[in-house]
């Protein structure tokens, strides 16, 4: 053993830590270096000076141990009644807050929290559907008379679309009388200018 | 150490018996590692106090003295967490051993620099070396106790018996004459 090795172990060796065949390697090395051998003796005066110092005096009062549990254990019961009360309290504002409800239905427990949605009954499809016979005949006459008039008001639209036709082609059967009288007319006068310009240099012969 | 029956969690007796048995040793502990001496008497109060309300959940097999200092620990280090709290430093502290009678002078004097020393230590080398100087603990035990692997114990120990060595060569040449 070297005395690095030693030094780490002498705080042992002076209380006896060691097992006997490190201690009897540790007491060899010490027979011969005298450093470590110094140093071993100031652990064992440190060992002693440590004894120097007394024990504090206590007395330690049973009695008042167990009062002090006693009042100890009825604060602690109080706390715990405050904490539990307080919880109790904040849980049940929560729920409160939370607007809470637990229901139970026939087979279903129903937990919901906060507003409940707006309930919106479902559209009808038929506004108004007929109850009884009386009303489907009444709906079916009502129906016969709206298409009647329906049909009499094409039948009038007709008639007037009719008469306006008739009265058009008049109009255009006398247009196409005076186009082909004005056309004759037209035809006559240039005769007329020919024969007044030319007759007299190719008498019967048009151009 | 030795190890104790379950009748002190029923009876008043009993339980002042084990006060008796085990209140100079806590108080020896509290004051090695608390390292103040004013407080001793009120710790030790609070580590019995802590056992009594406790005693329900002891079980028997486990050892008495490994429970009992765990205790002792844990209300050691809630005080020395309030100190450090109220801004109070270890160094500043100094224990009252020169006030205790039937103490020759020079012996007063040697027991003022031994608690400076060790005042003057980490708190996690003050537990070791309290448990194992003044309690006779082995490493085994003194693992139970604070939970830390006896490997690391023993440099701890180590290293608080080295840092003593130097303390008391520095505060106190006169030891090192003895």
């Amino acid at each position: 053993m070297n005395c690095p090795t030693v030094d780490e172990l002498l705080p042992l060796h002076a209380y006896g830590d060691l097992s006997a065949d490190e201690a009897a390697e540790v007491d060899g090395h010490l027979a011969e270096c005298p450093g470590c051998r110094a140093e071993f003796a100031a652990l064992t005066a440190v060992r002693q000076a440590l004894d120097a110092t007394p024990p504090p005096e206590v007395v330690v009062d049973p009695i008042v141990i167990s009062h002090a549990a006693i009042e100890r254990s009825a604060v602690r019961g109080r706390w715990r009644w405050a904490v539990a009360c307080g919880g109790l309290a904040l849980g049940l504002m929560g729920l409160a807050l939370l607007k809470l409800e637990v229901r139970v239905d026939g087979q279903q427990c129903v937990v919901r929290w906060g507003t409940p949605p707006e309930i919106v009954p479902p559209a009808r499809l038929v506004e108004s559907a007929p109850d009884t016979m009386v009303a489907l005949e009444e709906r079916v006459r009502v129906l016969q008379e709206l298409t009647h008039a329906l049909a009499a008001d094409v039948a009038a639209r007709d008639r007037v679309r009719g008469v306006s036709q008739v009265q058009t082609n008049a109009r255009l059967d006398a247009l196409v009388r005076t186009i082909a009288r004005r056309f004759q007319e037209a035809e006559r006068d240039v005769d007329a200018l020919y024969t007044a310009q030319f007759r007299p240099v190719n008498e019967g012969v048009k151009p | 150490m030795g190890s104790t029956d379950g009748s002190w969690r029923t009876d008043e007796a009993a339980f002042a018996g084990l006060v008796r048995r085990w209140q100079r040793p806590i108080a020896r502990f509290l004051q090695r590692v608390v390292a103040d001496e004013d407080r001793v008497q009120d710790l030790c109060q609070d580590v019995f106090l802590r056992v009594y309300l406790a005693r329900e959940r002891y079980r028997e097999t486990d050892a008495f003295s490994t429970w009992l200092f765990q205790i002792a620990l844990n209300t050691a280090r809630d005080a020395l967490r309030r100190r450090r709290r109220d801004g109070q430093p270890l160094h500043t502290i100094e224990p009252l051993v020169d006030e205790s009678p039937g103490l020759a002078c020079e012996q007063r004097e040697t027991a003022l620099v031994v608690a400076e020393a060790v005042a003057a230590l980490p708190a996690s080398l003050r537990e070791v070396l309290a448990l194992r100087h003044d309690q006779g603990m082995n490493f085994e035990q003194i693992s139970r106790v604070l939970g830390v692997p006896a490997s690391t114990l023993k440099s701890r120990f180590a290293t608080a018996l080295h840092r003593l060595r130097d303390q008391l060569a520095a505060l106190g040449p006169q030891l090192e004459e003895k």
